[in-house]
Formats: C-alpha cells, sequence, structure tokens
C-alpha cells in the first residue's frame, strides 16, 4: 500500500453501520447482476447447443440415406464412408445434447441463484431499516457479513457449488475443445468401426428384405363383364 | 485528426468482432463444402445427369471462389486490427473479388484506410453468409432431391420390370396352353412394352429421373393390360355369348350415364359397340376366325374403357 494511500486510510473517518450496509447492499446488488447476466449467457449459450446438436442430426439422416443409396446401387465402400460420417455427426450430436443439457442446468442453477440473492438481499433490506430504526445495527451487520460471504464467490459460496462449477467448466470446456475440432471437419472424429460395419450390415439386411418383399403388381384384369358389377 | 482517430478506433473495434464471425462462418462453409465435394464427386455422381453435374460443379467452384475471396481478406484485416494499417496492394487485390455482380469498380472508393477496411471486413462477412445461406443449402437441397428422385426411380424400375416379367410369363403360359390360339391384341400390347422398356433403358442411361419415373408408370399400366386382355380374350373365346351380353349391357349402362349426366357420346363409345358387334359376328360366324374375333372383342372393351373413362373425367 502506498504511503498516500496509508494516509488516507487513517485520515478517513471509520465507516457508520449505514455506511456499511449500504455497501453490503450494494455489493449483493452486483452479484445479483452478474448472477443473472451469466444465467443469460448460458441460456443461450444452451439455444446455440441445441440448434448445433439439431444440425447434427440433420447431417447424421442426410448420410445415413446416402449410405442406403450407396448399398442400393452395390457401392459397398462409398456406404461404409458415408456411414463413418453418419457415425461422427451422431457422436458430434451427442455431445452437442450433452453440453446443452449442461448449459441448461446451469442456467437454472444460476437462475435459481440468482432468485435467492433478491430475496436475501430484500431481507437484508428490511432487517436493515427495521434495526436501523430500533438501535440493534450489530445484528444487522453480522448478518449482511454473512450474507456478503456466502454471495460474494461466484457459486454460494460452499466449496461443493465452487468445486461443481470448476467441474462443470472443465467439462465444457473439453466438449466445447471436442466440438471445435468437428466444425473442422468430420475426419477429425474417429468413429467407431465396429459400430459402423453394424449399421452398414443392418442398412443392408433393411434394404434386401424391403427388395425380396417388394410386392408383385396385380395385374388388374380389365374386363367388359367385370366393369359391369 | 481526432476524427480520424475516432474513426480508425472505431474501425478497429468493428473488425475485432467481425473478424471472428468471418472465421467462423469461413470454418462452417468449408466443412460443409467438402462433405458436398464428396457427395458430388462420390457418393451421388452415379446418380448425378450430366446437367446435374455441370450445375452443382458451377455452384460449388462459385461457392468455394467466394470463400477464397473471404479468406484473401482475413490476413488485411487481422493486420488492420493489429495495427490500424490497411495495405493498398492488398486492398487493390481483393476489392474486385469481393464486388456484387453489378457493381461497377470505380464507383466503390474510399477516403480513408479505416472505411475501406470496413468495407472489406462487411462484404468479407457478407460472402461468407451467402455461401452459408444461400449456396450451400441450394446444393444440399439439388443432391437430396436427385437422391430421392434415384431412389424412387429405382423402386418404380424394379416393379415396372416385376409386372412386366410376370405379364410376358402369362402371355407365354397362355399361348402354351392354348396353342390353337392367337392373342394378337395381348401380343401387340407386349411389344409396344418392350419398346417402352428399351425407351426406359435409354432414360435410366441419361439418368433423367421425371422421364424415368413416367415411363416406369407406362410399363407397368402396359404390362397389366397385357395381362388383363389376355385374360379377357381366353374368356371370350370359352364363352362368347355370356361375354357378348356383358359387354352390351355394360355400353347400354354407359349410354344412360351418358344421358343422365347430359353428355354427348364420345366417338370412341359408338367404335366399341361397333368393335363389340363385329366381334359378335366373327364369333357366330360358321367358321370363325377366333383370332380376330378375340382381338375385335378386346379392341372393344379397351374403347369401352375409354369412353368410361372420358365419362368420369366429365366430358
Amino acid at each position: 500500500m502506498g504511503v498516500w494511500r496509508r494516509l488516507k486510510a487513517i485520515l478517513a473517518k471509520p465507516k457508520t453501520p449505514e455506511q456499511q450496509a449500504q455497501e453490503q447492499i450494494a455489493a449483493i446488488e452486483a452479484s445479483i447482476v452478474s448472477m443473472s447476466s451469466a444465467a443469460q449467457q448460458s441460456a443461450s449459450e444452451a439455444l446455440r447447443l441445441r440448434n448445433e446438436a439439431e444440425e447434427q442430426r440433420r447431417r447424421e439422416r442426410t448420410w445415413e440415406e446416402d449410405a442406403r443409396d450407396c448399398i442400393r446401387r452395390g457401392d459397398e465402400a462409398a456406404a461404409r464412408e458415408c456411414l463413418r460420417r453418419a457415425e461422427s455427426a451422431r457422436l458430434a450430436a451427442e455431445r452437442a445434447e450433452k453440453l446443452a443439457q449442461a448449459a441448461e442446468k446451469d442456467a437454472d442453477e444460476k437462475m435459481r441463484r440468482t432468485a435467492q440473492l433478491r430475496a436475501e438481499l430484500e431481507a437484508l433490506r428490511a432487517q436493515t431499516n427495521l434495526l436501523s430504526s430500533s438501535g440493534q445495527f450489530a445484528d444487522a451487520e453480522a448478518a449482511a457479513s454473512r450474507a456478503r460471504a456466502e454471495l460474494s464467490t461466484p457459486g454460494i459460496g460452499s466449496l461443493d457449488a465452487l468445486q461443481a462449477d470448476v467441474e462443470s467448466r472443465q467439462l465444457e470446456a473439453e466438449v466445447q475443445s471436442q466440438l471445435a475440432d468437428q466444425t473442422l471437419g468430420t475426419e477429425t472424429t474417429k468413429p467407431d468401426e465396429s459400430s459402423v460395419a453394424r449399421r452398414f450390415d443392418a442398412l443392408k439386411a433393411e434394404i434386401e428384405g424391403k427388395r425380396k418383399n417388394t410386392p408383385h403388381s396385380d395385374a388388374s384384369e380389365r374386363r367388359l363383364s367385370e366393369r359391369d358389377d | 485528426m481526432l476524427f480520424w482517430n475516432r474513426e480508425a478506433r472505431e474501425a478497429r473495434q468493428f473488425i475485432t468482432e467481425t473478424l471472428d464471425d468471418i472465421v467462423s462462418v469461413l470454418d462452417e462453409c468449408t466443412a460443409a463444402l467438402n462433405d458436398l465435394r464428396f457427395r458430388a464427386d462420390t457418393v451421388l455422381r452415379p446418380r448425378l445427369a450430366q446437367g446435374d453435374i455441370q450445375k452443382v460443379e458451377t455452384v460449388i467452384q462459385q461457392a468455394e471462389e467466394n470463400l477464397n475471396a473471404c479468406r484473401k481478406t482475413l490476413p488485411l484485416l487481422q493486420e488492420f486490427a493489429r495495427s490500424g494499417r490497411l495495405s493498398h496492394e492488398g486492398f487493390r487485390s481483393v476489392k474486385p473479388l469481393l464486388l456484387h455482380e453489378d457493381e461497377d469498380s470505380r464507383q466503390v472508393s474510399f477516403d480513408t484506410a479505416p472505411q475501406a477496411a470496413r468495407w472489406l471486413a462487411e462484404r468479407a462477412l457478407e460472402f461468407a453468409r451467402y455461401v452459408k445461406e444461400t449456396q450451400i443449402p441450394w446444393l444440399e437441397e439439388a443432391l437430396n432431391y436427385v437422391r430421392e428422385s434415384a431412389s424412387s426411380s429405382d423402386e418404380l424400375v424394379e416393379e415396372a420390370n416385376s409386372a412386366r416379367q410376370e405379364a410376358l410369363q402369362h402371355l407365354r403360359e397362355l399361348q402354351s396352353r392354348h396353342p390353337q390360339l392367337r392373342f394378337s391384341f395381348s401380343e401387340e400390347l407386349a411389344e409396344e412394352m418392350e419398346q417402352l422398356w428399351d425407351q426406359l433403358q435409354d432414360a435410366l442411361k441419361r439418368r433423367v429421373y421425371s422421364e424415368i419415373q413416367d415411363i416406369a408408370g407406362r410399363v407397368k399400366q402396359t404390362a397389366e393390360a397385357v395381362t388383363g386382355s389376355a385374360e379377357e380374350a381366353l374368356a371370350f373365346y370359352r364363352d362368347p355369348n355370356e361375354k357378348l351380353m356383358e359387354g352390351r349391357a355394360f355400353l347400354d349402362r354407359l349410354e344412360q350415364e351418358y344421358r343422365r349426366a347430359e353428355l354427348e357420346l364420345p366417338e370412341v363409345f359408338f367404335e366399341s359397340r361397333r368393335a363389340l358387334e363385329n366381334a359378335a359376328i366373327e364369333a357366330k360366324s360358321p367358321e370363325p376366325n377366333w383370332d380376330e374375333a378375340m382381338r375385335l372383342y378386346n379392341i372393344a372393351s379397351g374403347l369401352a374403357q375409354e369412353a368410361a373413362a372420358l365419362l368420369e373425367e366429365g366430358h
């Protein structure tokens, strides 16, 4: 701390309990603003991820239809490549869906915390008003300090919540990085070859089964006598 | 000077923000175009007609040119965002690539570097978005449409071929069971069906799916007519009186229906009646020519069917 700052601190008058309470209220209000903004960010991120998942599902369907067409034409190599891409899109969609769920959960949690902060702030204001008029300001100040201690961390203040936040962010970063790879091309995601092979066999069986079951055309007999009926 | 500083600062701020968008859209479009190129060149190549290949190729090339133009602006914009400087040479080389089709290059000029840099960023984003929102969806839709048309054509061709084989087989069986008879009407229809089948093969080679579907439908209908007419001719041979009576009754009722609908009887109706009576004359002659009688009966039946269809259509 600099000399001037120290001097300023020495010369400054001690804060009144009212001033301290107002500062605490201001701090909680600031926390509410930042928490609410973070909730909105999470919600819009969740929406973006839902759209991304939908887009990946659409790509999966397109590749699968392409694979079906290749199998019908007997081009198995191209069909397998299409299924590989379909599998990559499926994995990307699943990841985006998981991430969207996490973001939605995070948004809900932040909304809940915002509501909780608002309620506590209201309670604190009411208590401050009441106690300042009845002279019991020391108790109010202690309550405000407790509230501030709880609310000044990004989480509610407990270590568990903080840890959960850290883990959620790590997961988010991990999936984001995977998604970033995904947008650069499906080649970066290695689909599971055995599931590609299973899907290929299933599609082939489905198409061959459909061919066998194609109903023979019933030659409609158009006779003068039948038209009479 | 102050104004210039503010303009430059704002332009740098704008470009810094826009760069992220451009890069993100570029990455997305690059991946999508790679997929589309693979689909057009490998997966769906055997499905595309020559005209389709050219159209798809043209749009892919245009999209790639647009993306390349955007890529070329990136280093210029990055440098401007970093230092506030815009390379004159760089701008001159990129500017023509980012003009609209109807835009005159001479009319696109700027007094200051921030203005020019801002224009570059706006155009790069606009071109990248055009690829993303217009060209890529068009290509996807076109390729999906071709695949779906080809796929449904395959099914129709399979059905047509199956109906054709069945009709030919049925006709052969009737011919072998009744060697004394000739099913000339059905045989002519079978020939017509085979000609249609040849046309279908030609359309398949050209991969014109609307034509394929149309011809396949006609092959199927003709196959049904081959089988139906052969059965009908045989039934007439077995019991001509019964069939003549049924035919006349049908035509009488058809005539009543026309009168009730206050419609004029069409020429095919009278032709049908004449053919039916000629079939009766031939069948009742002392030495009937059954080939001719059966053919006339088939003709009468076909014409009556046409007349009934006309009534349904309200003619």
